[in-house]
């Protein structure tokens, strides 16, 4: 990328011990992106965000921002500024106080800092709550003020640490649109953590899931979701059903995969050469499944152990012998729902060949 | 000062409203607050009787404060006439002001630094600061005298060593009051400060760089004014309790700056002037009570807004 706002180049980051919270990454964040950190708990992501905040220094490689090493600048002179999960207002101040906070570190003429103040509660639409103390607020407009008293420096690049996660599920939802709107009104890059992939899949333009301080895949969300490169990946976004096998040939554009059952071969796009006999996976996502009689090239036998109705799917697990277990979803529209089977019923399941995903991994 | 005040608050609201209090919540009250009439509201009572008729050479000896005929305000106009009281109330208003600020400048760093090391080595350092409390306070005070004195250990070594020929006036002056008041009352300066310190979020600090402040800016900026209710209370404990200082102005202290509480003692017991001495204990009461009283109103007005 050659527009990169963010190069961290081949960054190391431990706490003592021999645990690495980030291994040896590069990456690159481009300017306007909207770009998530996604991985479970104790995966790096937030040292990773404080490394670029500053507040974290690496052991090793270095974070560029705009083409300007980091590696001797502190926080207080870095052109990027951060939302804090607990969101870390002063206490002390009122939420126009908090807001001025930073533009009064820069010496900013008064009125210049007066008019960005009145910018920013117009923005974020505070105006009502200026001088009002933070414990005075409820955790949604708590998260405004954060915003805007970081917004306010004109970052280069907004970091954000968990910012839904103080707010109760019904407040999320709002949330996600308005960042999503702020972000691309302003066009600043806006980085943030999370664990939640559906967070991720839905507010960013590109997600890094990261994965025992490495990064697993960088990638549209398209891309993570449709394109894993391991079976780690294909498991963190939604469901996969996840078949072991063996490479028994190639089929044109397609590999030949033996399953774990004597007979049962299924097969998956894949340009990559891998030797006859090569462990593989892979990975099949169940709404790509199908009950249909003369449905698809890759298909097997089994019995409906579970069915369960969701509203919007019905989920079965069916039990294709040798102890692997195919997870199917079938959306539920209004009149097809008198052909599905019930529990203990035999079926045969069949997914497209573009369906099926191979991983060496 | 803000938890005490709040206690405070919640005993009213719990008399104000008895449908709410359980018997649970009075049997937890009545202990304090029978302590309190006890030890406190019932002495006080009988002091401030004392304080309202004149000394006798009878056994006790003053006259009946039961007898409306004999109560006056003539101790009360005794304090206010002679300059002695109101001198020495002043001597002890300084003193105890500049060791609390002393207390401060000490404490402050102190607690600072036990608020930030490591959890494991917070308790101990804790351990540390309350430590002398293991050894009664007369001893330590006895200690200092040893210490002190122009034969003590400090004039003694230094004398060894050759850096001074004579020894330095160390004991029986001021200096030596403000070493034992700031000695003696650095641990109730430095808990509340711990207390406000420990509790602080850091990542407001992290914040506050995030923004663009230095360490030092963020510490004004932030920690400072966020400690302030630590530093108040610190302080009243320290000032309050020094304001009425007997033991150490009279074994360091030197006859030059006699404070109240030494005042007191004299009245008391050298001239057995029983009424003049509680006239002197109840003044000095209303002089500290009434402005923590006012505090604590404007601290409760601000945060009710």
């Amino acid at each position: 990328m050659s527009d990169a706002l963010i190069k961290i180049e081949g960054v190391t980051k431990s706490f003592g011990g021999a645990v690495k919270a980030v291994d040896d990454i590069d990456l690159e964040i481009g300017r306007g992106e909207f770009f998530a950190l996604l991985g479970p708990s104790g995966c790096g992501k937030t040292t990773l965000l404080r490394l670029i905040a500053g507040l974290e220094a690496p052991d090793s490689g270095r974070i560029l921002i705009d083409g300007m090493d980091m590696s001797a600048v502190p926080p207080w002179h870095r052109p990027v500024n951060t939302v804090f999960q607990s969101y870390a207002l002063f206490p002390h101040m009122t939420v126009a106080d908090n807001i001025a906070f930073g533009l009064k570190q820069d010496r900013l003429p008064k009125s210049d800092i007066r008019d960005r103040v009145a910018e920013m509660l117009d923005l974020l639409e505070l105006r009502t709550f200026a001088n009002r103390k933070p414990d005075k607020l409820s955790g949604g407009q708590r998260q405004r003020v954060a915003l805007a008293r970081s917004l306010a420096k004109r970052p280069k690049a907004l970091l954000l640490d968990e910012p839904l996660a103080a707010l109760d599920r019904k407040l999320r939802d709002q949330v996600q649109i308005e960042l999503s709107a702020l972000q691309r009104r302003l066009g600043i890059a806006f980085i943030f953590v999370t664990h939640d992939q559906d967070e991720a899949m839905t507010m960013a333009t590109r997600i890094a899931l990261m994965r025992s301080g490495k990064l697993e895949q960088v990638g549209a969300p398209q891309e993570v979701y449709e394109r894993p490169g391991s079976s780690y990946v294909a498991d963190f976004f939604g469901r996969a059903n996840i078949l072991p096998g063996r490479i028994a040939g190639r089929n044109g554009a397609l590999l030949r995969v033996q399953s774990p059952i004597p007979g049962l071969t299924f097969q998956a796009p894949h340009s990559g050469e891998l030797a006859e006999g090569t462990g593989v996976w892979i990975a099949v996502r169940p709404e790509n499944v199908t009950f249909e009689e003369h449905g698809h090239p890759n298909r097997a036998n089994g019995i409906v152990r579970e069915a369960t109705y969701a509203g919007d799917v019905s989920r079965y697990e069916i039990d294709i012998g040798s102890g692997l277990v195919l997870r199917v979803s079938i959306p539920n529209r209004i009149g097809e729902s008198n052909s599905r089977p019930e529990r203990n019923a035999k079926v045969c399941v069949s997914w497209p060949n573009a369906a099926g995903i191979l991983l060496t991994r | 000062m803000r938890v005490l005040a709040k206690r405070g608050g919640d005993l009213v609201d719990a008399m104000k409203n008895p449908a709410g209090t359980s018997i649970w919540r009075i049997g937890v009250l009545s202990p304090p607050l029978l302590w309190l009439a006890a030890f406190f509201v019932f002495p006080f009572v009988i002091v401030f009787a004392i304080s309202l008729v004149s000394a006798t050479d009878a056994q006790p000896p003053f006259a009946s404060p039961l007898d409306p005929t004999n109560l006056t305000f003539d101790n009360y106009r005794l304090l206010a006439e002679d300059s002695l009281y109101v001198a020495s109330l002043g001597i002890a208003f300084r003193i105890a002001a500049i060791s609390t600020f002393i207390c401060l400048l000490i404490g402050y760093p102190m607690a600072y630094a036990i608020a930030r090391a490591a959890p494991s080595l917070r308790n101990v350092l804790l351990l540390l600061v309350m430590l002398p409390f293991w050894t009664s306070f007369l001893i330590r005070v006895y200690s200092w005298m040893i210490l002190l004195r122009p034969t003590g250990l400090i004039n003694a070594s230094l004398q060894s060593i050759g850096l001074i020929h004579e020894p330095l006036p160390l004991i029986n002056n001021e200096f030596a009051v403000y070493l034992g008041i700031v000695y003696s009352y650095l641990p109730f300066m430095v808990l509340p400060l711990y207390a406000v310190l420990e509790r602080m979020d850091v990542s407001l600090l992290e914040a506050a760089a995030d923004l663009g402040c230095r360490p030092w800016r963020a510490f004004v900026s932030v920690t400072l004014p966020l400690s302030l209710p630590g530093v108040l209370a610190g302080s009243l404990l320290v000032f309050i309790p020094a304001v009425g200082e007997f033991v150490i102005p009279d074994l360091l202290g030197g006859p030059e700056s006699p404070m109240i509480g030494h005042v007191l003692w004299t009245e008391f017991f050298n001239n057995r002037d029983w009424p003049a001495a509680s006239a002197v204990a109840v003044s000095l009461l209303v002089v500290l009570i009434v402005p923590i009283v006012i505090f604590q109103a404007l601290e409760r007005r601000e945060a009710a807004q």
